[in-house]
């Protein structure tokens, strides 16, 4: 067997586009599949006006925003939830109710309320990020083991010290995975939000394509959400590693 | 505290959603306009009549119909992909990636070029369903094949297993856990994908219900299909917890 | 394979990964028949490495294994490994009962005559009464029964057991040393047990083979304890035994690592 080893994601790539030139080439009609070349020239058009720029910029700010109010307000929430049995009776119904409605299909509530514009998606974002947060800061806290909670106690630190001391911190590594969680979920929430109601972003060019027949729009739209995805998801990791090593997984906390 | 300890949490639930109808009734009638939140007696009327006339039960089927169906293609496409990758180290590390890349991209997003290919049949719709249960579960198996420990490959050897047979009679069930999970996931995910598809192009189902009710300003009509939708996504993954748990020949996988 | 073969022979083994260190350094061993053989050594001299040869896991560098004179070839149920991990060595979503019988499939066709020798090796190991539960339900001791069964049922020509009491706690474990003891007894099985724990390898064994630390861990000595039955760890033979043992092995430790 041949070693592949580290270069694995470079022949994978290439795999991927090899097969989707071929895949456009049998078809023909760039007009109808448009193979990696045509896209690239696409994206390249875009690019040098700087509208690319502009709408990926759009998405992106409306994941940052929405997932930077949401995390904090949701991580709050789920540690209280986590560290107050009676705190975690009251919102729970709610909880779950939320998790059971994607952001997706709240959206034309969204934007029946704050009608087609920034708010709305914000908001859609937020709920997502919220929610996410608040579930992994629950379990992270009551996932907490009792035995460290006990060591504190002999160690002098009770009570609300411990809770910030010790339980918060324990369960950093939950609330560091829901927020790779919230960024894949907060991705396909803006792109919807986009699809249906907004004059830019990625997912508005997605539907600028369908409405002008220029499938070329759409890939562009598609590839990008992938790569961003694919880089948000790389890059937070990378950060944690690097500025916060003891916090990540690899650790076990 | 006349109750019991292991019975508070129910009451105070109980209040929580008491004391949240309450301000919703409140605040429909005084603070926020019908148009944006309807009264809870005017959502329940119309429950009802969604209910009598049909409607309700109409979209939900066709909502079923297609979510379940797109589920199942995604679960055998992705229990087979997955025991591939997963067996193959070769091919994990060329087309592992690839799946990483797959894992970002929403399901929404292949909505409008899946149109333009297939139509507005319910072809495409599946399609999408189909395809992020695939990748969801794809995942999930691989990773289940990689997790079986080394020791029980070596037990079953020991045993006088072949390698085909250590395969089939090893690394197929210790993997089940691992698979019955992925496809859980796959269910939210498969709704998310559903909602996405018949946002843009139906002419019935729950998210053409949720939608369309925007367009008329019945916002009764949307919080019923919001909801219907809700009580289905978590509807479906009880039933699967039901089955998966309680008939005994599979639970004994869930349980790994 | 013949049942009438005498002895299970290691000569001149030697074992290195790929272009790293040479592991084992000229092994040889001989084990008789119905014999009870331990191999001790400290971490990291290659008992392992020894093991996954013997059984067939790995090919060795250099050297021979055999039965008599027809090597082994590969992992098979001539010779059966039970392994420390036991959590991971038995199959979780098979009760006791399937466990042991999952390497009967292949050989007998009869539902009732695969249950019947599960059974038996079961009731041997003291676990006919827990055969529908499943090793979650079980704990430590009664896991590495379960291991035991499974293994026995196969009727190997050899039972290689790869430290299998290290993970359980002391009073445990001596349980499970006197009642393999009289397993061995009653089967009159092949064993070749892998451990450092001196002492455990006089209660159980016939026959002691002494292994250098690594890397390229050798034979200090091999002897028979050749200690009377029933005699105690408070014994004056058995402390002399174990004295014998110490100094050996004493002799090659690092300075600043006691013996075990």
């Amino acid at each position: 067997m041949i070693r592949i080893g580290r270069w694995g994601p470079l022949y994978g790539a290439i795999l991927f586009f090899a097969m989707w030139q071929v895949g456009a080439d049998s078809v023909g009609t760039p007009l109808l599949f448009p193979g990696p070349l045509v896209v690239w020239e696409g994206f390249w058009r875009l690019a040098e006006t700087g509208e690319y720029f502009e709408h990926a910029g759009a998405t992106l700010q409306r994941l940052i925003v929405g997932m930077a109010v949401g995390i904090p307000f949701g991580a709050t929430l789920g540690c209280a939830m986590g560290a107050s049995r009676d705190l975690n009776a009251w919102f729970d119904p709610y909880v779950r109710m939320a998790n059971s409605t994607p952001a997706i299909a709240l959206i034309p509530f969204a934007l029946l309320w704050f009608g087609v514009t920034e708010f709305a998606r914000y908001s859609l974002v937020f709920y997502t990020a919220f929610l996410v947060l608040a579930l992994s800061a629950r379990q992270g806290v009551t996932q907490v083991p009792y035995l460290r909670i006990k060591a504190a106690n002999t160690l002098g630190v009770v009570g609300i010290s411990a809770f910030f001391r010790v339980i918060v911190p324990s369960s950093f590594p939950a609330i560091l995975s829901g927020i790779r969680t919230a960024t894949g979920l907060g991705v396909m929430v803006v792109v919807a939000a986009e699809m249906l109601g907004a004059a830019n972003g990625l997912g508005f060019l997605i539907i600028l394509g369908r409405q002008n027949y220029d499938p070329t729009l759409i890939f562009i739209g598609i590839f990008s959400l992938g790569v961003i995805s694919l880089v948000l998801d790389r890059g937070f990791q990378f950060c944690i590693e690097r500025f916060m090593p003891r916090w990540s997984v690899k650790r076990r906390v | 505290m006349i109750n019991s300890n292991s019975s508070r949490p129910y009451f105070v639930a109980a209040a929580s959603i008491v004391t949240a109808i309450f301000t919703w009734a409140m605040a429909s009638t005084y603070l926020i306009p019908e148009t944006l939140l309807p009264h809870p007696f005017d959502v329940w009327d119309q429950a009802v009549e969604m209910s009598d006339s049909g409607l309700l039960w109409i979209s939900i089927e066709a909502s079923v119909w297609r979510v379940f169906w797109g589920w199942v293609m995604g679960v055998i496409a992705g229990v087979i992909t997955g025991l591939i990758l997963g067996e193959l180290r070769g091919v994990d590390a060329v087309i592992g990636p690839i799946f990483e890349f797959l894992k970002g991209v929403a399901p929404i997003s292949l909505v409008p070029i899946m149109i333009l290919w297939f139509g507005i049949g319910e072809f495409p719709k599946l399609m999408i369903i189909a395809y992020i249960t695939w990748v969801v579960v794809t995942v999930s198996t691989a990773t289940g094949v990689r997790e079986v420990p080394n020791v029980r490959l070596r037990a079953a050897r020991c045993l006088g297993m072949s390698q085909l047979e250590v395969f089939y009679r090893v690394i197929l069930p210790s993997t089940a856990s691992y698979v019955l999970v992925g496809m859980r996931s796959g269910i939210g995910f498969a709704y998310i994908a559903l909602i996405s598809a018949e946002f843009i192009a139906v002419d019935k189902g729950l998210g053409f219900l949720i939608m369309d009710s925007r367009m008329n300003l019945q916002t009764p009509l949307m919080i019923v299909g919001i909801v219907s939708l809700g009580l289905l996504g978590s509807g479906s993954q009880l039933i699967y917890d039901v089955i998966t748990l309680q008939i005994p020949w599979l639970s004994r996988f869930r349980r790994l | 394979m013949e049942n009438d073969w005498k002895q299970l022979k290691v000569s001149g083994l030697f074992k290195r990964f790929d272009r790293g260190p040479i592991v084992l350094s000229n092994i040889s061993l001989t084990v008789e028949r119905g014999g009870f053989l331990c191999i001790l050594g400290p971490s990291g001299s290659g008992k392992s490495t020894l093991v996954d040869l013997i059984a067939g896991f790995e090919p060795p560098t250099e050297g021979t294994i055999a039965f008599d004179d027809t090597p082994i070839h590969g992992p098979g149920p001539d010779r059966v490994v039970i392994f420390q991990d036991i959590s991971n060595a038995l199959f979780p979503w098979l009760t006791v009962m399937e466990n042991a019988e999952f390497g009967l499939k292949k050989i007998y066709r009869n539902k009732k005559e695969r249950h019947d020798r599960a059974m038996q090796a079961l009731e041997l190991v003291g676990l006919h009464k827990d055969s529908h539960k499943f090793p979650s339900e079980l704990s430590g001791g009664m896991k590495q029964r379960a291991q035991i069964a499974r293994g026995l049922v196969m009727d190997p020509h050899v039972l290689i057991m790869d430290e299998p009491f290290a993970a359980l706690d002391a009073i445990t474990r001596r349980r499970m040393q006197y009642e393999l003891k009289e397993i061995w007894e009653r089967t009159k099985k092949t064993v070749i047990f892998v451990t450092h724990d001196i002492s455990e390898s006089l209660i159980l064994a016939t026959e002691v083979t002494v292994l250098s630390s690594g890397p390229e861990a050798h034979i200090l000595d091999t002897f028979r304890p050749d200690l009377p039955p029933g005699t105690d760890p408070a014994d004056a033979e058995f402390i002399a035994a174990y004295r014998r043992i110490e100094a050996l092995v004493g002799h090659v430790h690092d300075a600043g690592e006691a013996p075990a």
